[in-house]
């Protein structure tokens, strides 16, 4: 086994126990703190990829913004640390959520196996991604170039979804407050 | 760290060798043994001596600095600061009340082999003391701090929760410590230089809110709840100017890597001669406006006056942190301090030259062989001598350092704003003058290429012009602002 | 230089920043550690409770709903997306402008940045003017104090 190897064995029991940590645990601020160590795990994950942006990118978007919003929510609306009530959990329903969990395993595991089938020349498609980005610009100045270049029309689209994604959230917003 | 590890296995080729040249069988032995070492040994330790010196150097850091804050403090408000606790008072006292104590009949084996060892250490620490008290009186208060902050009781009020307020201090100092990873302390000794330098740190800056957030929850306690929601409010604001700032930094360079940003202000290749005019603080308008930008960013980022709302002593005793006693409060107040020297750092990198000195001359003398080039004629690495690289850290360390002077300087001579300033701060003129700058620098770019038309000697003639004008241009917005200063009252 | 090294260059690096979280996680278990042991323990049922300012605690931990905090993180969430899809734009633009016919290329490239911020802009504006960026000075941010108030 090899460091690296070991390694992403560790950033992978650390993002896949934080998941786990989420999915199960009762109190609902703990989930949202546990679902920020997932991101962060995730984000490490991203770079065994090669794809040290993304990973930059995952933390500043998500770690720094989506689950401070999360919390931020949560604390709005959830009153002291009361526990939260204690439900039973029926047969039927563990069972559905079982199931659930394994099929969507086993997409998931059909999926990454059908992406490592080798291409022409490269040994996967994740490979032939970071290749062809590598091959315009070393390190991540391939992004840009394709940002600006093939992908320009997403790119600028994406600006255009933010404006509305702002103004519809803020006008969302104004219509619940009333001193405001 | 590359270099360190080709550093490390050349010095493993080098003692086989050495050993190998005696042509004995017991060096013979041990040549064989050396060159057998596995690769996996150099690569662990190329990478864990410079976390561990970065790491245990940036706890000396912060514990100086909080002495540094106080003697500060007390000339700004004509006092003396610290001044009782000295080497000879601390640690001598110590030493003596031992010795003392195991001179008595029933001390343990234990307790006379270390008065034995301390003994003769006693007029050491006195000659120490007299150097020392003399110009820095009071200079150890900042380990007695520590040691008094270990021996506090650790309370854990019992409204709190458990794990979230036990997790805070570590994700917030995790956050510190990875930030330094990637600074460029020097051209050769460095922990890491990313492909993303700069975007790395503002991701791992991003992590810090978490851990401020976890702290102001878990603490059960209202005012620590407003006061992390404050600073995360605070924090997370003002990523978006110190954003632009780097941006804009980047677009100016062309590079994201912290080296890249350092080597494309030494200006040795044409007249600039690595003087420190070449500075972007000094050759580029733009960047002159973002410093101060940046500044009150990095101030917000750390939640140092004027933006310690969060902390804010008179309203919310001591904010997000209140409820936190002993060595949990010293870390997250050591990771205050470190978060200062990183954001100083940062400061230093993008517009002040990084480790470069400044001083032409020397620069030129500590060269080692060419530059390199890129396709545009920019330098992308300059090689120096081992002592150069020696000289440039404590340039880097020093400039960092006076920035954080500058910051601790603030605190103690300016208010503290509203919350509701704070924003408008941040929202209304911080963000709109960063978007500015930046589209200012790209459109700047665009003109540069359009009078150049690709021609390397154009382009230099272009810096050089451009390089007086800027200079030009600083120097009277200086001397304007000490005229505006020195204006009598009408 | 050795393969591993070579193949693997950026992820020996970030190993850097792995270790030193990893640092950081053992300086505190150190430095708590440490404390443990030469602390002095005398737990008593005052110090168990929430510090407010000498006073009995009053009502549960939470406060009255403020929006703007919200509003100030949504706007943040946005404006940091675009600022990490420009990123990857910023590095190229100085070769892209100053190469050999430079001046055509960059103009194009200067459009799309240009649009791609202005849309942003607009948006800044039209919350700017809305005045959802402004943190009502009317509304106490602090609840009131134990004293003359009956919610928490």
């Amino acid at each position: 086994m090899s460091a690296e190897g070991i390694l992403f064995w560790v950033v992978f029991l650390f993002t896949a126990s934080s998941a786990a940590l989420v999915a199960t645990t009762r109190n609902i601020l703990h989930a949202a703190f546990a679902l920020g160590l997932t991101f962060l795990g995730v984000s490490g994950i991203y770079l065994f990829l090669h794809a040290d942006f993304v990973a930059a990118v995952q933390l500043i978007v998500y770690v720094g913004g989506i689950v401070v919003l999360i919390m931020f929510g949560i604390m709005f609306s959830s009153h002291s640390m009361e526990s939260p009530g204690e439900e039973p959990r029926s047969k039927f329903s563990l069972m559905a959520g079982g199931l659930a969990a394994l099929g969507i395993f086993a997409v998931l595991v059909l999926l990454i196996r059908a992406l490592q089938v080798p291409l022409s020349d490269q040994n996967s498609a994740f490979d032939a991604i970071y290749q062809r980005t590598v091959a315009v610009a070393p390190g991540q100045k391939g992004l840009g170039h394709y940002l600006l270049g093939e992908y320009l029309l997403p790119f600028e689209v994406v600006s255009i979804l933010i404006l509305g994604a702002l103004a519809g959230a803020i006008s969302l917003i104004r219509k619940e407050t009333t001193t405001e | 760290m590359v270099g360190f590890l080709e550093w490390l296995l050349s010095c493993q080729q080098a003692l086989v060798k050495w050993l190998n040249s005696f042509h004995g069988p017991e060096t013979g032995y041990v040549a064989d043994f050396v060159g057998a070492i596995p690769e996996g040994v150099f690569v662990f330790l190329a990478i864990v001596i410079p976390v561990l010196v970065v790491g245990l150097g940036i706890q000396a850091v912060a514990g100086i600095s909080t002495f540094v804050e106080r003697k500060v403090a007390a000339k700004i408000q004509l006092r003396l600061g610290p001044m009782e606790c000295n080497v000879g008072s601390f640690v001598g006292a110590f030493a003596r009340a031992f010795c003392e104590k195991a001179a008595k009949p029933g001390a343990s084996m234990g307790a006379r082999a270390l008065a034995l060892v301390l003994g003769p250490l006693i007029p050491l620490l006195d000659a120490l003391d007299k150097i020392v008290t003399k110009r820095v009186p009071g200079l150890p208060i900042f380990a007695a701090d520590g040691l008094k902050l270990i021996m506090k009781e650790d309370i854990i009020p019992a409204a709190a929760d458990n794990w979230l307020f036990r997790a805070a201090p570590t994700i917030v100092l995790a956050s510190a410590f990875a930030a330094l990873a990637c600074l460029p302390y020097s051209d050769r000794f460095y922990v890491a230089d990313f492909n993303i330098g700069i975007f790395y740190l503002a991701a791992v800056t991003s992590l810090e809110v978490m851990g401020i957030l976890m702290a102001g929850w878990a603490s059960n306690n209202k005012w620590s709840l407003l006061g992390g929601m404050r600073s995360a409010a605070q924090i997370t604001s003002y990523e978006i100017p110190a954003g632009l700032t780097i941006l804009t930094a980047m677009i100016v360079s062309g590079t994201m890597s912290m080296q890249g940003l350092t080597v494309s202000q030494l200006g040795v290749d044409n007249w600039q001669l690595g003087w420190a005019w070449n500075w972007y603080a000094f050759s580029n308008p733009l960047m002159t406006i973002l410093v101060p930008i940046y500044f009150l960013a990095a101030l917000a980022e750390c939640n140092r006056t004027p933006f310690d709302i969060p902390e804010a002593e008179s309203e919310l005793v001591s904010g997000y942190h209140t409820e936190y006693s002993g060595m949990r409060f010293a870390l997250f107040f050591m990771a205050e301090y470190a978060m200062m020297f990183v954001t100083s750092a940062i400061a230093v990198t993008i517009f002040f030259g990084g480790w470069s000195t400044g001083i032409g001359v020397l620069e030129r003398a500590m060269i080692d062989g060419q530059p390199t080039y890129d396709s545009v004629g920019q330098v992308t690495a300059v090689h120096f001598h081992w002592w150069g690289s020696l000289i440039h850290l404590l340039a880097f360390l020093v400039k960092t350092y006076l920035v954080v002077l500058i910051m601790i300087w603030v605190r103690w001579a300016v208010p503290r704003f509203r919350p509701d300033q704070m924003m408008a701060l941040c929202w209304k003129r911080l963000m709109p003058i960063g978007m500015v700058a930046f589209l200012g620098a790209s459109a700047w770019l665009l003109i540069r290429g359009g009078l150049t038309g690709g021609s390397a000697e154009k382009s230099l003639q272009i810096s050089q012009a451009t390089g007086v004008l800027s200079l030009f241009v600083f120097l009277a917005v200086l001397g304007g602002i000490w005229i505006w200063w020195k204006k009598p009252a009408q | 230089m050795p393969s591993f090294v070579a193949e693997n260059h950026e992820l020996m690096q970030y190993a850097a920043a792995f270790g030193l979280l990893v640092l950081a996680v053992l300086v505190v278990a150190a430095m708590l550690g440490l404390s443990r042991l030469v602390q002095n323990r005398q737990p008593n049922p005052d110090k168990l409770k929430t510090y407010e300012c000498g006073e009995d605690p009053f009502g549960s931990g939470w406060m009255r709903f403020n929006i703007r905090f919200y509003m100030v993180a949504l706007v943040f969430v946005l404006f940091d997306v675009e600022l990490a899809l420009v990123f990857p734009v910023a590095p190229i633009f100085r070769e892209l402008t100053q190469g050999p016919g430079g001046f055509h290329t960059g103009l194009v490239v200067f459009g799309e940045l240009f649009f791609f911020v202005a849309v942003l802009f607009l948006g800044l504006v039209y919350v700017w003017r809305k005045g959802d960026l402004g943190w009502a000075r009317t509304l106490k941010l602090e609840t009131p104090p134990p004293s003359d108030s009956k919610q928490g």
